[in-house]
């Protein structure tokens, strides 16, 4: 028989102690979600089940000790580090959940420059880890925007990529080694070597599980010199989006790296260029690494860019400025609730990936669709961000007015009714409906045509690792009803 | 050279008026110089403690039926009470720096509002005032007489004026001037809890990372029992969660507390100008990068409610 | 009822870093590489516009609202976002000229522009910008057209077609009038007053309403600047340091760095208070 809150939580501070197991009403409400839910969460309504308990885990065999628990009694474990998930991969989506919270593990374990490799616990913050190599010298090279708030296991778990992904690539590309924790109690652990080829990558197994799997403790990243004195910041403004798309195409096929390569069209490029877009598109890169690389790159970039005619150069000044206030930091959250709060107007993104051939299409069908068929919207825009020498990924922002809606209607009214018309295009073109946020539970309906017969491996590893259905359930898969 | 203060007896705050001006002629060595002051009251039984508190012995009283700046600044420019004044000096409250700027139009002089420090030279009057949102700080020269400034907020000591024998040379009665005829009805409501911010000795500040009505009342309950005032940053009271008049900065308080708490308060240089003046500042941030860290005396680099709910454990256990 | 709402966009201050600030030998500080956002104070100003209009009807009062601002084409996003939010007119006064510290020259532009050209019963503005935080301009705006003024207003409600009801903050209290147009009202520290969002919809159909546009110079403004120049004229600027100690303190727990704090700092401050 299943158990209830107060045996599951009985039964975790006989394994923690009644320290690391929380129980406080708001701090169960407010963890039965993320970013996804956010205005719930400002109305300080909650729909979703409430956890029994949030546990703080100090090491992986704490971790092991509660999966098992977990995995013996049937009890739905969320995985959480630094909270900025955005796609509801933190929702507690099954009654009496454990979140299991690996923020307090945020030792820096080893920083080893000669082999160029960062080894950290899973609660270490991006931004700690990221300072702390930059005062020496170094620097992971991953920068996403969540930067200030997420840990490092999160970003793994949830296959992040930041904005010098172009260069460094994403976290998938500096993951070195890892270890996770199984809903059995493994503790396993994946070496630190360059490069094997001992059978497939079991890697990523780990990486972009999104909790559905196994608990991510430990993480080692490659770590790269940082030398941002060579850093050339350089600006465009466009009539259009195709042929930005084509310079950025042009850019990657010709074989250049820049660590920025993005493109906004101009409803989304209005929020932060609006004192010299001048409603146009606007068409960013920064070359980086050493400094004849970096001008090389530049240099090469202005070629490409001065054979379109439409292509104008802006102050790079604007672009170095833009730049230094790019992440979303506690503040500009704090700021954005209560002006939601105020105006009634939310905005959230969908990011979505394809082939250079079909980006375009995807772009305008998603912008044509939301902008007709969804009511109230008051902003419909996207931007570029990643580029791949075969496709690009398209990040959807899109904004409306909350009319006449209670807070627990505003996503079936607007926000999965969104998703929907931006996930359907892009399978429908070709391309995969998640790009770098995760599947979280929100997209999980369309996961079969995403993976096609792929769906098959995926499946299987669930079965696998998973057999008994506690680790994060709803996420990437969908709970079976 | 010769000066004029120019205070509004009619509104409850006069005597901090009186204070600060008091204040800011000592720190600018105005002693020396001739100066006078015009009073506008309402009430003849609070006439005695008016005078009482004047910054200048010689003064003149002008009867009003009300506070009303239409009919003030008319007063003023048509009454001749004002000969041979080069400065006129104005309260840094609503009142002050609204009157500054519209007289010296009248006077066809110059004006500026917010002024922290001065300088008489000849034939002109050289001011210094917070500008660009208190980052900067601007050096103005007033060239054309008379020369109306308002000073700024909590630039100066409060000082109870002087004890000296008060003169006053001229009691006129304008209760009839009508210049107020636009205004077909009114109704005045008294500040119900005034914050006195401005005079505390312990302040609480919290800023953007409060981010619900029940947060900001634990907060209050929180102050209280440290023994401190509540403020917020510009943020939080639009929101309305607490009353406008604990607003700290540039548009809102100018405090100088002994102590000064901050709570998720970033350090915006609008908002910092309210607390500057502090003795002491501790800074609770979970952002080790925020502006407020380096501006504070010491800083705790966590979320500030667990550390004020631990603090709390620890001041009420040792009481 | 003709009111006229005027208002600044600014660059985002906080976007600056301390390095950012400094003047150059014309004592200019260089924002133009930074995002700009509406001055706080025009924005609840415009919002309050907005939600006197969204009531006036139920008193049969017919509000036509014109949005004004002096500047240069950056501005026209603001503008066409108020003609989505139902603004009648947008007017745009053309101009490169560096007003930062010349409210009189703002006032003089605004008080000619309703007197000459577009007549109006009510002119709202904020009370300050954070540039040159004159705190001047609504109130030269009234001297010049010798209207009243009411400062630091924080509610407007309509009345009549003539009148309006209008609370503004004063030194003790707050004062809610009933008075006549015309006057000038400068808008203070009002709560819940962010600009609302207009939607797509609103955007295409009323956006693109042709902005009125008129050259700043047709207001003789060398004649102005030179003259505002011997009145009151910046001559300094200096950076203003925040800095203190900023010691850290060094703990595991909040408790932990509670208790520190306490111990070291906080107890014989307290004891003495």
């Amino acid at each position: 028989m299943a158990l209830t809150r107060a045996q599951i939580v009985e039964g975790l501070v006989k394994i923690l102690g009644e320290e690391k197991v929380i129980t406080d009403e708001q701090v169960l409400k407010e963890s039965s979600i993320d970013r996804f839910r956010k205005y719930e969460d400002i109305c300080g309504v909650y729909t979703q089940p409430i956890p029994a308990a949030v546990v703080k885990i100090e090491n992986a065999q704490e971790v092991s000790a509660v999966l098992k628990f977990a995995n013996e009694n049937i009890i739905n474990v969320v995985p959480r580090t630094g909270q900025s998930a955005t796609e509801g991969g933190l929702e507690t989506a099954v009654e009496n959940s454990i979140v299991v919270d690996g923020s307090g593990m945020n030792k820096i374990v080893k920083i080893d420059p000669y082999n160029m490799q960062a080894t950290c616990e899973c609660g270490v913050s991006l931004q700690v880890l990221d300072d702390l190599l930059r005062e020496q010298g170094y620097t992971t090279g991953h920068s996403p925007q969540s930067k200030p708030l997420a840990q490092m296991g999160g970003l793994v778990a949830t296959r992040s990529i930041g904005q010098l992904s172009t260069l460094y690539g994403g976290i998938e590309d500096m993951v070195v080694g890892v270890e996770a924790v199984f809903p059995n109690g493994e503790i396993t652990r994946i070496k630190n070597v360059p490069r094997r080829a001992a059978g497939p990558d079991i890697r990523h197994v780990i990486i972009g599980n999104e909790g559905a799997l196994c608990y991510i403790t430990e993480v080692t990243v490659k770590i790269f010199k940082y030398m941002p004195e060579n850093n050339i910041f350089l600006g465009y403004t466009l009539e259009n989006m195709k042929p930005g798309l084509e310079i950025l195409r042009e850019v990657m096929v010709e074989g250049y790296k820049p660590s920025v390569a993005r493109l906004y069209d101009p409803e989304d490029g209005a929020y932060h260029f609006s004192h010299f877009a001048d409603g146009k598109c606007v068409l960013i890169f920064m070359a980086e690494g050493p400094k004849a690389i970096a001008e090389a790159t530049a240099k090469a970039i202005e070629e490409i860019a001065a054979k379109y005619d439409e292509c104008k150069k802006v102050d790079t000044q604007f672009i170095k400025t833009w730049f230094d206030h790019l992440n979303w930091d506690p503040k500009k959250v704090a700021e954005e609730r209560i002006e939601i709060a105020e105006t009634q107007n939310i905005g959230f993104t969908t990011e979505v990936s394809g082939n250079w051939d079909i980006i375009h299409d995807i772009y305008e069908a998603c912008c044509e669709r939301v902008r007709n068929e969804i009511p109230d919207i008051t902003m419909m825009g996207g931007h570029s961000s990643h580029s791949y020498v075969n496709g690009t990924n398209m990040y959807f922002m899109y904004y409306y007015n909350l009319v006449d809606v209670e807070p627990e209607e505003e996503i079936t009214k607007y926000h999965n009714p969104i998703n929907k018309i931006i996930v359907e295009e892009t399978l429908k073109a070709g391309g995969s409906m998640v790009h770098h946020h995760g599947v979280g539970k929100h997209r999980t309906h369309w996961i079969k045509e995403e993976y096609e017969s792929s769906y098959y491996i995926l499946e299987t590893l669930k079965k696998a690792f998973d057999p008994n259905g506690i680790m994060n359930m709803g996420t990437i898969l969908p709970i079976k009803k | 050279m010769r000066y004029t203060v120019i205070l509004n007896g009619c509104a409850s705050n006069f005597i901090s008026q009186a204070e600060e001006i008091n204040g800011f002629l000592s720190d600018h060595g105005t002693a020396s110089i001739k100066g006078n002051t015009i009073i506008f009251y309402c009430e003849d039984e609070k006439k005695e403690a008016l005078i009482a508190n004047a910054p200048t012995a010689c003064l003149q009283l002008v009867k009003v039926s009300r506070y009303q700046p239409e009919n003030v600044l008319e007063i003023l420019k048509q009454h001749a009470l004002t000969q041979d004044t080069d400065l006129y000096l104005f309260p840094s409250d609503f009142a002050g720096s609204e009157l500054c700027v519209r007289f010296a139009y009248r006077m066809v002089g110059s004006s500026l509002v917010g002024v922290n420090g001065m300088e008489i030279g000849e034939e002109k009057l050289i001011c210094r005032k917070a500008v660009y949102s208190n980052h900067m700080q601007g050096e103005f020269v007033l060239r054309q007489k008379p020369y109306c400034i308002s000073i700024a907020k909590g630039c100066a000591e409060n000082k109870p004026a002087p004890d000296m024998l008060r003169r006053v040379i001229s009691e006129v009665d304008m209760t009839q001037v009508s210049e107020d005829s636009f205004v077909k009805s009114y109704e005045f409501a008294a500040e119900v809890s005034p914050s006195g911010l401005e005079h505390v000795g312990v302040l609480m500040v919290a800023g953007r990372g409060v981010k619900k009505q029940e947060k900001a009342e634990r907060l209050e309950e929180i102050a209280g029992a440290l023994g401190a005032a509540l403020g917020v940053s510009r943020p939080v009271a639009m929101n309305g969660w607490v009353p406008m008049n604990r607003l700290i900065g540039v548009s809102g308080v100018m405090a100088k507390p002994e102590l000064c708490i901050t709570a998720g308060v970033s350090g915006a240089a609008a908002l910092f100008a309210g607390i500057e003046k502090s003795k002491y500042i501790i800074a609770i941030n979970t952002d080790e990068r925020a502006s407020i860290v380096k501006s504070s005396d010491v800083a705790i680099i966590d979320d500030y409610e667990k550390v004020l709910e631990e603090l709390l454990k620890i001041v009420k256990a040792s009481e | 009822m003709k009111m006229m709402v005027c208002f600044k966009a600014v660059p985002d201050l906080e976007m600056l870093s301390e390095e950012d600030w400094a003047a150059d030998s014309n004592l200019k500080v260089d924002l133009s590489f930074v995002r700009n956002i509406l001055n706080c104070f025009d924005e609840s100003a415009l919002e309050m516009a907005l939600k006197l209009s969204d009531v006036s009807e139920g008193f049969d009062v017919l509000l036509n609202l014109t949005a004004f601002t002096i500047g240069d084409q950056k501005s026209d996003t603001y503008l066409k976002t108020l003609y989505a939010l139902r603004f009648k007119k947008a007017v745009r006064i053309e101009s490169n000229e560096d007003l930062r510290f010349f409210p009189d020259v703002t006032a003089t532009v605004i008080s000619q522009y309703v007197r000459e050209i577009n007549h109006q019963d009510v002119i709202v503005l904020g009370r300050q910008s954070g540039e040159g935080d004159n705190g001047k301009t609504p109130l030269l705006v009234a001297e010049m057209l010798e209207w009243p003024c009411i400062t630091q207003v924080i509610r407007i409600e309509p009345d009549t077609e003539g009148s309006l009801k209008v609370t503004n903050m004063v030194d003790g209290g707050t004062l809610t009038q009933t008075i006549t147009t015309p006057c000038v009202l400068s808008v203070g520290n009002a709560p819940n007053s962010y600009l609302r969002v207009p939607t797509l919809k609103d955007k295409m159909k009323y956006g693109k309403t042709p902005i009125e546009v008129l050259d700043i110079q047709q207001f003789n403004i060398q004649a102005l600047l030179d003259d505002c120049r011997h009145g009151c004229e910046l001559k300094g600027l200096e950076k203003i340091s925040h800095k203190r100690q900023g010691i850290i303190i060094e703990g595991e727990t909040p408790r932990e760095k509670a208790r520190i704090l306490y111990d070291s700092y906080l107890k014989e401050r307290l004891e003495k208070l």
